[in-house]
């Protein structure tokens, strides 16, 4: 759609936290509540699309820290996470990763069903809604809080930089490229310094861009 | 015109030189640092046509450079703070070399993660900079006046460039370059003043959406706004804060959002409309 998406990584934190809600309120299974959680987010996407179709990028900027802002009064800035019984187990794990394999066949089904050109404010849509799916997914095995929303996004690009912007198979690659980077990073410098590793992959993917001029966002 | 700008300037010297309240003096110094980097950030996104999210990238880095020089090294104030202005402009220029054949989100994304990259850094590099816990300065290295007429030179001369180049054909490095130099400059100021330094508030992202918040507000791409913009909302920053302190930057970020997609012009160029049509009247 060639819209880049600055509110990206605050549905995703919002997703998580319509998980925890519905797994802490209602004991809903983190993967069941993952179409609840792709309605509600489909819902605001398409609430909020006319701003956002003017593609001018500080409105998609100043919507994500709204949302981070009001998630932080409404559910404060403490560190969640959701226990489950299969939570940091192999099969939990390997669950997980199913489902989200699952996601990108569903977003390339997608994908090649909507004439994005035509469809800008569903195209937006469907991409909150697989946000908040991703955010179901983020809160079984991660811990987050509201600000995380915030930092989320970096990483949304440089994942889709490295496989290749408006390629769905090589975002999935460009992830787990980036999920290895972080995770080794961790392990040999400590956490901290993740971020810093997340900007140089971004520097490194902008760079290996082959035509950037002609690939206009 | 001119004259009016002059009549302006110069009220402003001279409230600073004869403002009896510290507290007036300390509000003041503090609207004319969120306006310098208004301006500054207005040269790259309102001239430039580039939107950068890295802004206090710089502030923080030009505090903890000036900061450092400082505290290690025993240089003089001017001499660290020049030299930490100076360091900036080159990270500004690296950056904008190796980011500007890509479309402006992939430059807005890049600032935004190199501001959290240089945080982290800030943090975890303790044996230079203590990390979390912060770094304190040596106390008194410049006086709350000299802080005053600091910035309102800074200030001036960053509204000056504003206009020289908003007659010229403005370039994307350049213009980064000279956003790194001011807001650098402005944070190993701010740095010196306030006397101690520590990650979560020199690379505080809070500071990059007020000054972003203050640029849309006044009007992008005029010499005026960022200026306006300021004024305003420091006051309705202080009034938040009285009130409302949670909802603070909920408030920016909205404003953001909605200048943008309402009146993308801002108020000055509501301002200048309305004055037009009464004049015609």
């Amino acid at each position: 759609m060639r819209v880049l998406n600055l509110a990206h990584g605050a549905f995703v934190m919002l997703g998580a936290y319509v998980t925890l809600g519905l797994w802490q309120r209602l004991g809903v299974d983190p993967f069941l509540s993952i179409p609840i959680c792709m309605a509600a987010m489909f819902g605001l996407g398409w609430v909020v699309q006319r701003p956002v179709a003017t593609s001018r990028i500080l409105i998609t900027f100043g919507l994500g820290l709204a949302l981070v802002d009001l998630s932080l009064n409404l559910f404060g800035p403490d560190v969640r996470s959701i226990q489950t019984a299969y939570s940091g187990s192999a099969q939990g794990r390997a669950f997980t990763f199913v489902a989200a394999l699952g996601l990108v066949f569903l977003a390339r089904l997608l994908a090649a069903c909507v004439r994005p050109e035509r469809f800008q404010g569903l195209v937006f849509a469907v991409c909150a809604a697989t946000s908040g799916a991703a955010g179901s997914l983020t809160a079984v095995d991660f811990s987050f809080t509201p600000t995380s929303g915030v930092f989320y996004t970096p990483l949304a690009v440089a994942v889709c930089l490295l496989g290749g912007m408006g390629s769905i198979p090589g975002a999935f690659a460009g992830g787990i490229a980036l999920g290895i980077a972080a995770t080794l990073t961790g392990a040999f410098f400590g956490p901290g310094w993740q971020n810093t590793v997340v900007f140089g992959l971004l520097l490194v993917g902008l760079l290996l861009r082959p035509k950037p001029a002609e690939a206009g966002v | 015109m001119r004259r009016g700008v002059l009549g302006l300037l110069s009220a402003i010297v001279l409230a600073g030189a004869f403002v009896p309240s510290a507290s007036a003096l300390h509000a003041l110094t503090l609207l004319f640092v969120f306006a310098i980097m208004a301006a500054a950030w207005n040269l790259v996104a309102g001239l430039a046509g580039v939107i950068d999210l890295g802004l206090v990238g710089f502030f923080g880095l030009g505090g903890y450079a000036t900061g450092l020089l400082v505290a290690k090294t025993g240089l003089p104030f001017a001499v660290a703070w020049i030299t930490g202005g100076l360091l900036c402009v080159g990270f500004a220029i690296l950056m904008a070399l190796a980011l500007r054949r890509f479309p402006a989100p992939y430059f807005a994304v890049a600032t935004l993660a190199a501001s959290f990259a240089l945080r982290e850094v800030a943090s975890n590099w303790t044996a230079l900079t203590g990390g979390d816990a912060g770094l304190s300065l040596p106390p008194q290295l410049i006086s709350a006046r000299a802080m005053y007429f600091l910035m309102v030179g800074l200030l001036t001369v960053v509204l000056a460039l504003t206009w020289w180049i908003g007659r010229h054909r403005p370039e994307l490095v350049p213009a980064y370059a000279a956003m790194g130099w001011f807001v650098g400059l402005v944070g190993g100021a701010f740095a010196c003043w306030t006397g101690f330094l520590d990650p979560a508030a020199a690379f505080d992202l809070g500071v990059t959406v007020e000054v972003i918040a203050m640029a849309v507000v006044g009007g992008v791409g005029t010499v005026g706004g960022p200026l306006a913009g300021a004024a305003v909302l420091t006051t309705l920053s202080a009034l938040l804060n009285g009130y409302a302190p949670n909802f603070h930057l909920l408030a920016l970020a909205l404003l953001i959002a909605l200048f943008q997609w309402l009146a993308p012009k801002g108020l000055m160029a509501a301002a200048t409309a309305a004055s037009g049509y009464y004049l015609r009247k």
